[in-house]
């Protein structure tokens, strides 16, 4: 997923319903209008920008889109693998070109419109023909038609294993009603399929209340309120004294206070996100593989993680976190200082060596996680100086490659294509640092286009292995999402991609 | 240089332009929060009138005594306290520890005034109170001066009573100076409200130029920072035309 930390607005969080598998809920009625008392306010730390799926990039709006669209597919909460949510089941063609999708029976609309195939047509085509932020996704898609009203098929120029991925991954791959973008104001209005509607937005909250017709069975609460607390000293106080009772304005430092704290329930899961550093291969001596052999030995994860996420992350020396079904099992690098010094002297660099590492104010803990790995450096003979930069100015010199090192992270990935492609191919377009090694390339080039999950798992696990001996990524941890509720919630489960699913809320 | 004409062009008819982040226009952003930090601003301005005109006073007609002291320290420390800091103090006591009042939030008068009030106390009391200490200062010595001057002098040598001295000689001649500094500091407070709008999650413009500066949603932001500028403008016009009301010599001259 071209989704980053470097577009702070981007397709944060890869949003998806829990598919609800049975849906055999009984309706309590309510929705549709006017809210009742049960409402769940939840205080979130920004506020949307727009609400139509197919253009926005804020984290802010998909919270609360994941609530109101739905997608032909959803990543499952426990290891974010693709469940049927509008397609009930899917079969591919023998040469793996065409996707042939069975839609689900008695879905409908916010506004009482039938959902059928034409809706998925239209929704797919919009995203596609108006080259919208997710039009790269269908970078493989030949053709999307609906035979039937109860049938999709995609047609593909080549085959696609990722395909679930690419067109469930987020609600940024929402079904709209057919003819939607004409019928509604999409930025300020909403016509899904989703548990819940949109009901109004200011400045001061969003509102969704119940939809009682709701597929998956209405949900029990009466509806949202996402309201926009940006300070987590007042968002915790807010939930603390029952303003609120979901927040996910967490900062780590709370964490640890919190976890004693028996007014505070606190919900936490190792996220799909990782932060790295990355270094320069066309600034001497970073293109030499020993120098950054070198760095990735004298740096200490532990003590890194403290500092910036006050522990609340899982260190890792490869980008996919553990649980992961494409996680790999590799940690080459134990912190040893004499060894780094060994390392340095083999590459013949004199030392001390000057490394400037790029930070941003706009995500702090990559500024505490570089004064540690600055502080980790000095004795091996690498002078660190960190370079604070606004993140414009930081972006420019990413993007003209002016630059010794820099930390940042990715989120929002769960197909391992996203995690290695855009940053470890030659041709990467994220791929900043100017990684270029063939094998490589071709075990990724070849583990696109891999059917056999098995053996496609292999390749990314035997590109993933250089990518990190080779030092393309130096990968420091994943951070945890942590959540926070009001004890007695019920029905609420936090995600590793950090999709905010209200379904199943029960209040206390 | 072409589009900034444009701009102002634009501007001079009330369009400021159409935000990058949500594609609505400026002018209805802007409209849309005005009235929030106008609320926030004349509270503050309330609380810091409340405080500082007695204690001004007080210590005026008292100087160097006990209560003159103890105002210099509170005012000294209401200048000092940034104003994040004492609004987080006052989210934890009043609505952490205590539980009285909301941490946050604002709700439109016209919807429910009770609610409209407990939401407003806390960011009025944390705007108003350095306001109130800087106004508090000025009260002091310019009631010191005009206690001091000759026709105040004049005016109890002839047996005026205390209070028509007071009333009529004093304060009216030390308004004058106090009439320039309340104005700059409500300029300050519609201006100046940022940090504490953030902390309250006060939807006011504060807010909105802060979310801009993080989204480089140049429109918007250009927009309010002319806001700003229109309202310091504007206050200070204002300040003006009132001092010819308040001392006719002025108008004369």
């Amino acid at each position: 997923m071209r989704t980053n930390r470097l577009l702070p607005l981007v397709t944060a969080g890869v949003l998806a319903l829990a598919a609800c598998g049975g849906g055999d809920e009984v309706d309590t009625g309510g929705g549709g209008g006017g809210g009742g008392d049960d409402v769940l306010v939840a205080a979130v730390s920004a506020e949307p920008d727009q609400f139509d799926p197919h253009v926005t990039n804020a984290y802010a709006s998909f919270q609360v889109l994941e609530n109101v669209y739905d997608t032909l597919v959803v990543p499952n909460a426990q290891d974010l693998t693709m469940e049927p949510s509008l397609a009930e089941s899917w079969t591919t063609s023998d040469d793996q070109l065409s996707w042939t999708f069975t839609l689900r029976e008695g879905v409908t609309f916010h506004d009482g419109s039938e959902f059928d195939s034409a809706d998925v047509v239209y929704s797919y085509r919009r995203i596609i023909d108006e080259e919208l932020s997710n039009a790269y996704r269908f970078e493989t898609v030949a053709d999307v038609t609906a035979p039937d009203p109860r049938t999709v098929v995609i047609t593909l120029t080549r085959p696609t294993p990722n395909l679930l991925e690419q067109i469930g991954a987020f609600k940024g791959m929402a079904i709209v009603s057919e003819g939607a973008a004409d019928e509604f104001d999409l930025q300020s209005e909403a016509n899904g399929t989703g548990p819940f509607q949109l009901e109004s937005s200011d400045a001061n909250s969003t509102v969704l209340t119940t939809f009682a017709d709701y597929w998956g069975g209405a949900p029990s609460i009466d509806g949202v309120e996402f309201r926009y607390i940006s300070e987590p000293t007042s968002a915790l106080t807010a939930l603390r004294n029952g303003e609120v009772q979901w927040t996910d304005n967490v900062p780590p430092q709370n964490v640890e206070s919190l976890e004693g704290d028996d007014e505070v329930e606190l919900g936490s899961v190792t996220s799909v996100e990782y932060f790295y550093l990355s270094m320069n291969y066309d600034v001497a001596p970073f293109d030499n593989r020993d120098v950054r052999r070198a760095i990735a030995t004298a740096i200490d994860r532990d003590e890194v993680t403290q500092a910036a996420r006050f522990g609340a992350a899982q260190t890792n020396q490869t980008a996919i976190p553990e649980g992961s079904p494409w996680y790999t099992d590799y940690a080459p690098f134990e912190p040893d200082q004499d060894a780094a010094r060994q390392l340095l002297e083999q590459a013949g660099v004199e030392t001390p060596l000057t490394m400037g590492l790029m930070v941003t104010d706009e995500y702090p803990e990559t500024v505490a996680a570089a004064q540690v790995i600055a502080a980790q450096l000095e004795p091996v003979g690498i002078e660190v100086e960190i370079q604070e930069e606004d993140f414009a100015t930081w972006l420019a010199r990413q993007g003209d490659g002016d630059f010794d090192a820099f930390m940042l992270s990715w989120i929002g990935n769960i197909d391992p294509a996203d995690f290695y492609e855009n940053q470890h191919l030659s041709t990467g377009g994220s791929n900043y640092q100017g990684y270029e090694n063939p094998q490589v390339d071709q075990l990724l080039t070849a583990a696109a286009t891999e059917v056999d999950p098995a053996v496609r798992g292999d390749l990314y696990d035997q590109a993933a292995r250089i990518i990190v001996d080779d030092v393309s990524y130096l990968y420091l941890y994943n951070p945890d999402e942590v959540q926070a509720w009001a004890p007695g919630l019920t029905g609420y489960e936090v995600r590793a991609d950090a999709a905010i699913d209200f379904e199943n809320v029960e209040l206390p | 240089m072409q589009q900034y004409f444009r701009w102002a062009g634009n501007a001079l008819t009330g369009d400021l332009g159409v935000s990058f982040r949500s594609g609505e226009t400026v002018t209805s952003q802007i409209a849309e929060r005005l009235p929030a930090t106008l609320t926030l601003a004349v509270a503050a301005l309330v609380v810091a009138l409340v405080i500082a005109l007695p204690l001004g006073m007080l210590s005026a007609l008292h100087p160097r005594s006990f209560v003159d002291r103890i105002a210099t320290v509170v005012s000294q420390i209401g200048i000092s306290v940034p104003d994040f800091w004492l609004s987080i103090m006052l989210i934890l006591l009043f609505a952490g520890t205590l539980g009285w009042l909301p941490s946050g939030g604002y709700v439109p008068l016209t919807e429910d005034p009770l609610a409209w009030l407990q939401r407003l106390v806390l960011p009025a009391v944390a705007t108003g109170v350095v306001s109130g200490s800087v106004i508090t200062r000025f009260v002091r010595s310019s009631m010191l001066e005009a206690l001091g001057s000759d026709h105040v002098r004049t005016a109890q040598a002839k047996g005026l009573p205390t209070r028509q001295v007071l009333g009529w000689h004093v304060l009216r001649n030390a308004l004058l100076p106090l009439v320039t500094v309340t104005g700059v500091q409500l300029a300050y407070l519609l201006s100046g409200v940022v940090v504490v709008e953030i902390v309250f999650s006060w939807p006011g413009l504060g807010q909105l130029a802060l979310q801009a500066v993080r989204d480089r949603d140049f429109p918007v932001l250009q927009g309010a920072v002319l806001l700003f500028a229109l309202v310091f403008l504007v206050i200070n016009l204002l300040v003006d035309l009132l001092y010819s009301r308040i001392d006719p010599r002025i108008s004369r001259r």
